[in-house]
């Protein structure tokens, strides 16, 4: 019990450190590479006047420390500044285009972990038979066809010329939704969403299929199973309910990096799928140099994937207590 | 003196039949990994098809081609004059599809060698000297994995311009972090086993020790890790380039893509949208496989 509360101390005293070093590092990735914020916002043709007042509003007259403590004050307010763009604030942009990011990758991510520990078990089963041989390469070749292309083999197919599905967009251009409950609860919804979330999943699929063969593997002979195959169990029963189970645990770790993964994923597929999600905003804030837009979307991916990664520790360390001792020792 | 000879060359001819012995048990292992010999010529090929480009590619990859009436020939058709036909601005795809390889080996070789070399020194010198160094870097590796790859390289091209160049410095820096968390765990095992310590006591620096003794061990894992990350970088490279940040100063298959998608000729030109994709696709499997291959020779275990 004391290791447990030691470790959850310990990972929390480490998410804070990681929170504040990637909160420092993208504040001086962003205001020292050349390309300075100020010559990107002032066009050469405003006056020094209006060009003075301009910088005021985005607090870029002050000296670079002075900066960053005013930043690391605002970045736990929750205040990212506005956008260069379209003048508003950043971070209840960045929020809601957040969430529309999870409507498309949380159900891939989870559908993945789902099907793929399923589809692992029955490969490391079917061990150097062709059901593996041949599934394995599938997966491999599913993980390594870029997203943007099978997205776009997608639309091809299924919008262009099946005409099924629509080309892009979150809904159609009629729909005048406010709330958050019509804008995820509908089958124009749900039309628009199903392509660019099977994309997802088959491209995430590889990883807790992969992970949960192999592991699956190294438990073949484990003493346990030959066990329970004496004891008269049916092999279906032995590989799902003893085998895959245990192979399972190693899983919990990697579905932190798999979020992380699907963060990444999201700037390209979003731009295949015109999907108006985090990664979109943050690819047409590159473009058009709105720097407050670019470094808030970043900064709340990271902070999402480090919070995340803190909460997949905490759960771990409950379903497998030995965590703790290993973990506490580094 | 003739005798002390005799041994001297029945010596060496002992040392070369095992390394003969070596390799040829090497080649036999790699040799039953059909799909990593598979992987093998895919690689070869595309590396020839890299160094002849100017002599295979018809045309230039920015030349405009013209129909026998003098006119532009855009979105033609794949027909014997252009293999895979032409794209909106009238530019043949063969040729650019046989440019395009350049980029990608360029990205997955140079990235890969830079991460072996970094990730593998980071992982020794934290596995090696331990405490406060180790704690520290590892906090390093553990903070890049906070950062996602394809982010930190739009950003990046941002600020430096988009080339190849700095598609491949932005994935450096955050690539070699597996690299290093590997390495070092291994290392820490090592570091502990009595070889290292008979090299200590006979007076062995630091430096010979982690590079001389310990290094040449890991090589297996280096080049099983090296090639996975030459194939996740050029998947990467293709993703920026999409995104129109990438290799703009060169034609890759991820700008192809681009092109693609921009003008909206992925309604109907199937001949432009398959090529650059289906080689990214198959270029990145067969480095899978080639790292396969790669642990199948060198851990018998598995075997």
């Amino acid at each position: 019990m004391v290791q447990k509360s030691r470790y959850i101390l310990q990972r929390l005293a480490l998410m804070l450190v990681s929170l504040f070093a990637v909160i420092t590092l993208l504040f001086f990735l962003f205001r020292v590479l050349p390309g300075d914020p100020a010559s990107q916002l002032v066009s050469p043709r405003f006056s020094d006047e209006q060009r003075q007042a301009l910088l005021e509003i985005h607090g870029l007259t002050e000296p670079l420390h002075v900066q960053y403590i005013t930043y690391l004050g605002n970045v736990i307010q929750g205040n990212f500044g506005v956008s260069f763009q379209h003048g508003s604030p950043v971070f209840p942009f960045i929020v809601d285009k957040t969430i529309n990011t999870l409507s498309i990758t949380m159900p891939a991510v989870l559908l993945a972990f789902t099907f793929g520990p399923f589809v692992g078990a029955n490969f490391a089963w079917h061990r150097n038979k062709p059901l593996d041989t041949y599934g394995t390469g599938v997966v491999l070749v599913a993980f390594a066809a870029p997203i943007f292309w099978t997205g776009m083999l997608g639309l091809m197919v299924f919008s262009f010329y099946l005409g099924w599905l629509p080309a892009g967009g979150m809904h159609a251009p009629t729909y005048t939704g406010t709330g958050l409950v019509d804008r995820f609860v509908s089958a124009d919804f749900l039309r628009h969403a199903i392509l660019p979330i099977v994309i997802f999943f088959l491209w995430r699929l590889s990883q807790p299929t992969l992970i949960i063969r192999n592991n699956m593997i190294d438990l073949l002979n484990a003493p346990f199973l030959k066990l329970k195959r004496a004891e008269g169990l049916s092999e279906r029963n032995v590989m799902y309910r003893h085998g895959a189970r245990n192979a399972l645990l190693p899983l919990i770790h990697y579905s932190a990096l798999a979020i992380g993964f699907a963060f990444g994923g999201s700037i390209i597929l979003e731009t295949v799928f015109s999907w108006p999600g985090v990664g979109r905003a943050m690819w047409s804030a590159v473009l058009a140099s709105d720097y407050p837009v670019a470094q808030g979307a970043f900064t709340m991916i990271s902070v999402v994937i480090i919070v995340l990664n803190f909460v997949v520790d905490i759960i771990s360390v409950y379903i497998d207590p030995r965590v703790a001792e290993e973990g506490v020792q580094t | 003196m003739g005798a002390l000879t005799d041994r001297l060359s029945r010596n060496q001819q002992i040392v070369l039949n095992s390394y003969r012995n070596r390799l040829v048990e090497i080649a036999t292992v790699f040799g039953q990994n059909r799909a990593a010999i598979v992987a093998l010529v895919i690689v070869s090929i595309t590396v020839f098809m890299a160094i002849f480009a100017p002599h295979l590619a018809p045309y230039e990859p920015t030349e405009t081609v013209y129909a026998a009436d003098g006119s532009v020939a855009t979105l033609q058709e794949p027909t014997l004059a252009y293999p895979m036909g032409t794209n909106h601005f009238g530019q043949d795809v063969f040729s650019q599809w046989i440019y395009g390889s350049r980029v990608s080996l360029l990205v997955g070789f140079l990235s890969g060698l830079s991460v072996i070399t970094i990730g593998s020194t980071v992982g020794l010198i934290s596995g090696y000297y331990k405490g406060v160094l180790d704690l520290v870097l590892m906090r390093v590796v553990d903070i890049l994995y906070a950062l996602p790859a394809t982010p930190l390289v739009l950003v990046i091209a941002m600020f430096y311009g988009s080339s190849v160049w700095t598609v491949i410095i932005a994935m450096i820096l955050v690539l070699w972090r597996t690299m290093a968390r590997l390495i070092r765990s291994e290392t820490l095992s090592l570091a502990e086993q009595p070889f290292v310590k008979a090299a200590r006591a006979s007076g062995a620096s630091d430096l010979r020790i982690m590079f001389v003794h310990i290094a040449p061990i890991l090589v297996p894992i280096m080049l099983i890790e090296g090639t996975f990350i030459m194939g996740a970088s050029i998947l990467l490279e293709a993703g920026v380039s999409f995104l129109g940040l990438g290799a703009t100063d060169m034609m890759s298959w991820g700008v192809m893509l681009q092109l693609t998608f921009s003008s909206g000729a992925i309604a109907f030109a199937w001949w432009w949208v398959l090529p650059p994709g289906l080689s990214i696709t198959v270029l990145v499997v067969s480095f899978f496989y080639l790292s396969r291959g790669i642990e199948d020779v060198t851990n018998p275990q598995l075997r």
